[in-house]
């Protein structure tokens, strides 16, 4: 499990395995819990860290596909001395069709971006607030569990819950992800947000 | 023990150095404390050790090429190519460097062929080594045999001291069946099955460093002695002798030969030697310096859990850094001296 001064290490490490590999550098946007506590948003622990997205060399956002081979072995290589599941660092928020790098990020996300360079092989960029409340807000929905809680420890403004509904909708236009969003806010207590979408 | 990287080498490397002058020591080579081991020394895969990790010990090296002067007809040059490339030992250049040397010497055709297998290093190095890893300086002139293969070396000059193998002695068993049985894989089999109650031609082959079609094909003509028998196990055939005579009269009848693979053992040091020079070179910070440790000493670890040979012996662990080092050095001392 990852706190943010475990998290600050293996990262550590695994700009150092990249540059024992001669590895290609690479730039990682990061959402979920790894990016809600190395902002400080939440003091909580985490099992793993989600890679959303690469930043190009031009700063421009692009899908986590394929993964390269190069960071799976850094990846891999980190995990043995730190012994961490082999799945610690992944892109299971923007694997395939219906990932969210494919349908979509928040609108301006990457001028958000909270960035912290390990070396000249690893950079690593987490989302903030404003992105995690879109990106919490759909997880909300779909699959709910702790995601409703880390989404409520935020306490979204109407505005930025408001904005995060409309992004969601995006990715799902049927009337019953519409019903699902405005039961959980009417659940969180954004009654006037939830009439208004 | 200490933590850090050099003090580590420090210590390995006069453990590996006080090794060769032991194994050699106990093959022929004059003036060093013979060395006695559990088991037969193996001449091929110490021959390539010593291509490697030897280039610490000019002294050494060249006692080496004194005893290959006068042993080096017992040496299985087909074998020594099939050790060096199945366990990936570096020293391949300057194998060919002592091959090219023994060849000029006229000392049997098969180190021509050897001479020529692997490319010469560029731009040329120094052969030797200090204590601290920088290159001997070679002040006067360059042998020219080792310069044509891309190492600077003085010349050559034998001290003649070495002596023919000690046959009597167990350490030398697999020169002394050369001996007698010729240079081939007879040898390597006899001393299999001297060493194991019975054996198939696939584990046989693969201990050996042999195919298993040769090994196969003369554990049948072998038997066509009828000193050796075979039963069949499920698929395959087990071979051993078919009773203590021939092992009586091969080690003596009270003597319990024992087994060790040493082309295992001796190319995990020689990975250990070179690639913890490489990783104290690249001055790493802490976690990437344990990191590459691991990295280094998993794959061994791995080799060694499966090694029969081994399992009474308390492994390292790869996760431990430095410490995993002294453990991999503590072993390695266990296995080479004498219970």
């Amino acid at each position: 499990m990852f706190n943010d001064m475990k998290l600050d290490e293996v990262l550590g490490l695994l700009e150092g395995r990249l540059r024992r590999n001669r590895a290609k550098p690479v730039r990682l946007v990061i959402c979920g819990g790894a990016a809600l506590i190395a902002t400080g948003l939440l003091v909580r622990t985490t099992r793993d860290v989600d890679v959303v997205a690469f930043l190009d060399c031009a700063g421009q956002l692009i899908p986590p596909v394929p993964w390269p081979e190069d960071l799976a072995q850094a990846a891999s290589e980190t995990a043995a001395h730190f012994d961490l599941p082999g799945d610690w660092l992944n892109n299971r928020p923007s694997r395939g069709e219906g990932g969210l790098a494919q349908l979509g990020l928040p609108e301006g996300i990457e001028t958000r971006l909270h960035r912290i360079r390990y070396g000249a092989h690893l950079e690593v960029n987490y989302i903030d607030r404003l992105d995690q409340i879109h990106l919490k807000l759909y997880a909300a929905i779909d699959r709910g569990g702790y995601h409703v809680n880390d989404l409520a420890a935020l306490a979204p403004t109407e505005e930025e819950l408001e904005q995060a509904v409309r992004w969601a909708c995006t990715h799902d236009v049927s009337q019953a992800f519409r019903e699902s969003v405005r039961a959980l806010l009417e659940r969180l207590g954004y009654g006037t947000v939830a009439q208004r979408v | 023990m200490e933590q850090s990287l050099s003090a580590f080498r420090r210590v390995f490397r006069e453990s590996l150095a006080q090794f060769l002058w032991r194994s050699w020591s106990a093959l022929g080579v004059a003036g060093h404390e013979r060395g006695t081991f559990r088991g037969a020394l193996d001449p091929e895969a110490l021959l390539a050790f010593t291509c490697s990790v030897g280039r610490m010990d000019a002294r050494l090296f060249d006692e080496m090429l004194d005893w290959l002067a006068v042993n080096g007809r017992f040496m299985n040059v087909q074998r020594l190519r099939n050790v060096m490339r199945s366990f990936q030992f570096r020293g391949g250049p300057v194998l060919s460097a002592v091959a090219a040397w023994l060849a000029g010497k006229g000392k049997n055709l098969k180190w021509k062929q050897l001479a020529d297998s692997w490319p010469a290093v560029t731009p040329p190095e120094s052969l030797f080594l200090l204590e601290d890893d920088r290159p001997l300086p070679v002040v006067s002139e360059c042998d020219p045999v080792f310069q044509r293969h891309g190492f600077l070396r003085n010349p050559i000059a034998r001290r003649g001291l070495s002596l023919p193998f000690r046959s009597s002695e167990p350490v030398c068993l697999i020169l002394r069946l050369r001996a007698l049985f010729g240079v081939s894989a007879r040898c390597e089999i006899m001393h299999y099955l001297l060493t194991h109650p019975a054996a198939h031609a696939h584990a046989i082959a693969r201990e050996t460093c042999y195919f298993q079609k040769t090994i196969h094909d003369t554990l049948n003509e072998l038997a066509c002695s009828g000193l050796l028998v075979s039963v069949r196990n499920g698929r395959q055939r087990l071979y051993r002798f078919r009773d203590n005579a021939l092992p009586e009269a091969l080690i003596g009848r009270n003597e319990q030969a024992e087994w060790l693979h040493w082309p295992t053992l001796l190319a995990a040091a020689e990975r250990v030697w070179w690639t913890t020079a490489e990783i104290a070179a690249a001055e790493l910070e802490p976690a990437l310096e344990a990191s590459e440790i691991a990295l280094l000493l998993e794959p061994i670890r791995r080799q060694f859990l499966e090694a029969d040979w081994l399992s009474q012996k308390r492994l390292f662990d790869p996760r431990d850094g430095i410490s995993a080092l002294w453990g991999f050095a503590s072993l390695f001392d266990e296995v080479t001296r004498q219970d």
